[in-house]
């Protein structure tokens, strides 16, 4: 089971660099499969309730799918674009099957001052978060990637500026409004 | 990215985007107001973006997971095996030097995540294992929140050494400082955490020998940053020394670098490793966290041969870290920005004792480090809260300098002076040799800064050994704080002498000697002690003269200083006329523009204001405030200072309309420009609200200056000085009015807590305190007004003496109680010792001794002793024509009581005289676009009173009081009361009575029973037959 996906992903980035676009369409799939299987083997050991860490899946996708095959920085950028769109799909999934939607007059607000520290993914609402990227996708492309990169791929900032080419400083800029936006957009109306 | 001209395309989440960036890299304390302003118009975007702040800086930890890195875990690697021992592998989450890190499972005896370090191939398994076995026992006893234990040590099947220790998920240190942007001071905080880590460990016995920052993971508890040590015991059993061996792979490749290694560790024969290689290794650790680079650049590291790298570490001596900081010329814009400061502000946090403290954690000697890790830590605490560091090279100059930070609140005035005087010379210096840079060629220039930092040197060397030695043993002794400023400085006085004096120190390098006698003097101005501070001036004056020349800017800045002392000891027309020669000089040698030519021409303005020439000081503040708004911009703060004095030398000058909309139009600017809560918009309120008080606009001045109250109980609290200046302006107010209980109240307050903060003899608590005394005067409580005056008295008098001007104040308002309580004898009494003193002490001229004149003139009248107080009254009217002008209110009262004094002696024609160039003045006035509604009502009274009674004039009176009355929503009773005058005299009865029983109305409830008479009275005489008036 291990050895298809591997060689097929490998196959797929290096299509991709060399300019077949399709290849990136079939990638998407592919990553989101590996991902899904990971997770539903992740939550059926985590105590129930538990929400999943995005870092530890992804990680551990990436492995398994490109394990030691050479695979140069360009390409590893496609990955992580492919896997953070997979890991925000299955979250936002998770979310919804555990009937965790709260929308227009069910949204809680919490007053700022009173918000505990350290939230974690615990608490965040995926189906809010993720109808709050996708106005964001539309006015600031660059800075919900980032989103995408930092978040939903687990990338460190370096990295995340690497794959996309820019600056550290950039990245920085770019996620600490991002945070802030979207905190406000969840938490405020 | 997006330009700020488009308006409709940025309207949306890059607006706010830019808005948050550019908030962001503001002081917090600036951002809402720019902000404002920025989104005007838009309340919803400016608190969206203010919330985006809040939460951006409560780090509330959303979104932030701990990363995984693609460079050291990602690398493609040898497949993960399913397991290790007992331990289930889930996938890889490091990778080192010395193999591969596991997130692994244990199921037994507890179910838990763990970190599972598989050794690379090569090592001997057997002898890892047995030198880990037998630490084990020691490394069970480590117990700390910084520390993450090892529990295991084992060999897998195949024979590979492996590590198993508490999982923490967290990043490198370096990594989560620069990530999270924190400060230096943060990042000390973590960094003495990881050092107690250190110091728990070591008190076990148990050294770590490998601390770098991917040892030093930093995760988030509850929210807030722990570090934790990992690894401890593996290098050990490793045997982790810099051999050939260690450093380099099979294929000559190195495995990292050996920055952290110490050079006990260097050595092949490793003995002599104890704690005090762990504080080396914490030393460069600490280096990389505040500055950003290790203290060898890893490249000439990586570059070097084995032996080379050894020589490095054993004897080259690396640079301070302010050195290596500023050695990175232009790269430390990214490393500024993750500490959340300015590349000059960082250099000078690390100049110093950051250092001092780094270098000596990281000397070569192990002899000379701290001696263990939690005495670093303790030094760095010291650090943070301003006490001396052990550190510090043994310079008196830097246990001076700590100790005043330190005591900043308890000494202020003789700290800030004492830093000024340490610190200022080099400032100084540099500075103005800046200003002469500009001018000269590149050779010149590192002449010009060698021979200054020499002088600097000098200076500083100076106070070290000659100023600052006689301080050192009160410090030591921790008897800092009563360490006389000034008897330091009356010794080193005495050295400069010796020094200065042929054949001493300093013979032959009068610039030097300038510079030391510039420091001294400036420092004794400070200090207030004009007659000490003048020798030194003056010599430094003649010097810079004589040695560079009348136009240099050494003298130009020495005669500028002298012309200081000279206001400060109020000899202002000597004062005068030095700040013009230096203006001038300046003008010609730096040109107008140059901000040193702008400082002389803003003090030369202040040297007129306090001259009372207001009009030439608001023309020169006017050319500053031109060429500052050209130079520097409107929201400069020089700029909106100069505005601020401008607006003050027109209100002066009686230009209350050009005061009020200076500062109509700059206080919002200022409110723009400076930082909430700054103390310059609470002058631009205070000073607007008095213009406007002036002006008879009282409810507007009131909430201006509650404003100013507002803003200074907030940022300094409610019992700064200042807070109760504004309190007291407000009292003041409240007496303007007439709304004495109002003044009695605040006043009451004011007087009591400047008595608790500032002491019963403090010259602002007796003013409170006699202003308080004059309420009581205005509230018929004369003996109220008694008992607190004389209660004052003792105590000025036991404070001051009864020679000084304080105490001369409250005596002349004893004075004044006696002259309106008709106690004529003690009046007379008090009154003519007084002005004996006064006008001994204080010149014939000076206000306070013409006030009391005033009152012995007042006695003398109400005794009947026309001639006596004719007299007076003309010398009176001589020296404040001349001084304060003809139609100075004063001069015009004067003339008033003269025309009465006239008049009780029957002198028509003299009184006709005086009185009717009176009148002239107060019509001219009056009929002025500018005037006030007093001034117009202050006419209208004199032309319904004036005797002889030929000089009156009803109709104008009338005119003049109804506009008066116009002027204002509610004119208050002393207004209506003139107007209703008006209209009697003029035959309106009907009028008057009405306007008459509305001014009665509106007498307040803590009228005096007489005033209250005398309105009554008025209303009976209207109400009496035509004929009987």
């Amino acid at each position: 089971m291990s050895m298809g996906p591997v060689n097929e992903v490998t196959r797929l980035l290096k299509a991709i660099q060399a300019g077949d676009a399709g290849s990136s369409e079939a990638l998407l799939p592919l990553v989101y499969e590996e991902l899904r299987k990971l997770a539903a083997s992740h939550m059926a050991r985590e105590r129930p309730g538990q929400t999943l860490q995005p870092t530890a899946l992804v990680h551990e996708a990436y492995l398994r799918l490109i394990g030691g095959n050479d695979v140069d920085w360009n390409n590893r950028g496609h990955f992580f674009g492919a896997a953070a769109q997979a890991m925000r799909r299955i979250l936002v999934e998770q979310a919804r099957r555990r009937g965790r939607i709260k929308r227009g007059g069910d949204l809680q607000r919490v007053p700022l001052e009173d918000l505990p520290d350290g939230r974690n993914t615990d608490e965040i609402d995926f189906v809010v978060l993720d109808e709050a990227l996708r106005r964001m996708e539309l006015e600031d492309e660059r800075m919900a990637r980032v989103v995408m990169l930092r978040f939903f791929a687990g990338l460190s900032v370096e990295d995340t500026a690497e794959v996309m080419g820019v600056s550290p400083m950039t990245v920085k800029r770019d996620w600490s409004c991002a945070k802030a936006w979207l905190y406000d957009e969840l938490n405020a109306d | 990215m997006q330009s700020g001209s488009n308006a409709v395309a940025d309207d949306g989440l890059n607006r706010i985007k830019r808005l948050f960036t550019e908030a962001l890299a503001m002081p917090p304390a600036e951002r809402e107001a720019w902000l404002r302003a920025e989104c005007a118009g838009s309340a919803t975007l400016c608190d969206k973006v203010m919330r985006m702040l809040k939460t951006h800086d409560d780090d509330t930890g959303f979104l932030e997971i701990p990363p995984i890195s693609l460079n050291e875990s990602m690398a493609p690697t040898e497949e993960a095996p399913e397991s290790i021992g007992a331990y289930r592998i889930l996938h890889q989450i490091g990778e080192g030097g010395m193999g591969v890190v596991y997130l692994a499972e244990q199921s037994q005896p507890i179910r838990r995540r763990v970190a599972l370090k598989l050794i690379k191939l090569g090592m001997d398994t057997k002898s890892v294992v047995a030198r880990f076995n037998a630490e084990r026992q020691t490394l069970a006893l480590l117990d700390h929140r910084n520390v993450a234990r090892v529990l295991e040590a084992g060999a897998t099947d195949t024979g590979r050494p492996y590590f198993v220790m508490e999982y923490v998920a967290g990043e490198p240190i370096t990594r989560f400082c620069d990530a999270h942007n924190l400060t230096l001071d943060e990042r000390l905080a973590l960094f003495v955490d990881v050092c107690h880590a250190l110091q728990h460990a070591h008190q076990k016995g148990i050294i770590h020998r490998d601390i770098k920052p991917s040892n030093v993971l930093v995760a988030r508890e509850d929210g807030v940053p722990v570090p934790k040590v990992i690894d401890f015991g593996v290098a050990k059993a490793t045997d982790q020394r810099l051999t050939e061996h260690t450093l380099f792979t099979e294929h000559g490749l190195m495995i990292g670098t050996p920055s952290y290694m110490s050079p006990e560790q260097a050595e092949l024969s490793a003995i002599g490793v104890d704690a005090r290689t762990d504080v080396y290794s914490l030393g460069v650790l600490l280096y990389e966290m505040i500055v950003g680079v290790l203290p060898f650049e890893p490249e000439t590291l990586r570059r070097a041969g084995y032996a080379e790298i050894q020589r490095i570490i054993r004897d080259v001596e690396p640079s301070k870290p302010s050195t290596r900081f500023k050695s990175l010329g232009a790269d430390t814009g990214a490393i500024c920005e993750q500490r959340r400061i300015d590349r000059h502000a960082m250099h000078r946090l690390l100049s110093g004792d950051l250092d001092w403290i780094t270098m000596k954690a990281i000397d070569k000697d192990p002899a000379r480090r701290y001696p263990s890790a939690s005495e670093l830590a303790a030094d760095i605490q010291r650090h943070l809260r301003d006490e001396p560091v052990t550190a510090s090279p043994p310079s008196n100059t830097y246990k001076m300098r700590k100790f005043v930070r330190r005591h900043r609140g308890a000494v202020a005035a003789g700290a800030l002076v004492l830093l000024a005087l340490i610190t200022g010379v080099i400032g100084v210096s540099i500075g103005w040799s800046r200003a002469r840079l500009a001018e000269h060629e590149a050779a010149a220039q590192a002449v010009e800064a060698s021979r200054q930092a020499e002088i600097a040197t000098a200076v500083n060397d100076f106070l070290n050994n000659d100023l600052l030695a006689a301080v050192k043993p009160s410090v030591e002794k921790g008897r800092g704080r009563d360490v006389l400023m000034r008897d330091v400085l009356y010794a080193a006085a005495e050295h400069i002498e010796t020094a200065g004096a042929p054949g001493g120190r300093f013979a032959d390098k009068p610039m030097i000697e300038a510079a030391i006698r510039e420091t001294l003097g400036v420092t004794l101005l400070y200090l207030g002690d004009y007659d000490a501070a003048e020798p030194h001036l003056t010599r430094a004056r003649d010097l810079t003269t004589r040695f560079k020349g009348e136009e240099s800017l050494e003298a130009i800045r020495a005669i500028d200083n002298l012309s200081n002392l000279y206001q400060n000891a109020g000899r202002e027309s000597e004062a005068e006329s030095l700040q013009r020669q230096a203006l001038d000089a300046a003008t010609k040698v730096l040109g107008p523009d140059h901000p040193q030519t702008l400082v002389a021409k803003n003090n030369l303005a202040t040297i007129y204001h306090l001259r009372g020439r207001y009009a030439e000081s608001a023309s020169l503040f006017s050319e500053l405030l031109t060429a500052r708004r050209r130079i520097l911009g409107e929201t400069s703060r020089d700029t909106i200072n100069a505005a601020s004095n401008l607006a003050i030398a027109c209100a002066r000058d009686n230009k209350l309309d050009q005061a009020e909309s200076l500062l109509r139009e700059w206080l919002p600017i200022a409110r723009k420009a400076l930082p909430d809560g700054d103390p310059s918009i609470a002058y631009f309120l205070k000073n607007l609200g008095e213009t406007l008080a002036r002006k008879g606009q009282v409810p507007e001045a009131r909430s201006l200056m509650t404003e100013a109250l507002e803003i200074r109980k907030r940022v300094v609290g409610a019992e700064h000085p200042d807070t109760l200046t504004s309190m007291h302006d407000l009292a003041i107010l409240s007496s303007v009015e007439g709304r004495h209980a109002d003044a009695a109240r605040l006043f009451e307050q004011v007087a009591n807590l400047r008595r608790k903060v500032l002491g019963e003899a403090h010259s602002e608590t007796i003013s409170a305190m006699s202003n308080l005394a004059n309420t009581y005067i205005s509230l018929n409580r004369g003996d109220d007004a008694e008992r607190l005056l004389k209660e004052n008295l003792d105590i000025a008098e036991r404070q001051y003496g009864s020679d000084h001007i304080i105490t001369m104040r409250v005596m002349y308002l004893l004075g004044w109680l006696y002259l309106q309580q008709d106690r004529l004898d003690e009046s007379e009494d008090i009154n003519g010792r007084l002005l004996q003193a006064q006008r001994q002490l204080l010149g014939p001229e000076h206000s306070q001794t013409l006030g009391t004149l005033e009152s012995v003139a007042s006695t003398q009248f109400r005794r009947k002793r026309y001639s006596e107080s004719q007299g007076n009254y003309l010398d009176l009217l001589e020296i404040l024509r001349r001084t304060l002008g003809a139609s100075n209110p004063a001069t015009c009262r004067i003339m008033e009581n003269l025309a009465e004094v006239y008049v009780a002696q029957n002198r028509m024609d003299e009184a006709r005289s005086i009185l009717s160039e009176r009148l002239r003045i107060a019509r001219e006035i009056a009929d002025g676009d500018a005037a006030t509604a007093s001034q117009k009502l202050l006419c209208a009274r004199l032309l319904l009173n004036a005797t002889p009674e030929d000089l009156r004039d009803p109709q104008a009176a009338l005119a003049l009081a109804d506009t008066a009355c116009g002027m204002s929503e509610a004119p208050n009773a002393q207004a209506l009361s003139i107007l209703a005058l008006a209209q009697f005299r003029t035959g309106d009865v009907t009028s008057a009575m009405d306007t008459q029983r509305l001014a009665i109305d509106r007498l307040d409830d803590d009228t005096p029973p007489p005033l209250r008479d005398r309105y009554l009275e008025q209303l009976k005489l209207f109400q009496a037959p035509p004929e009987g008036e």
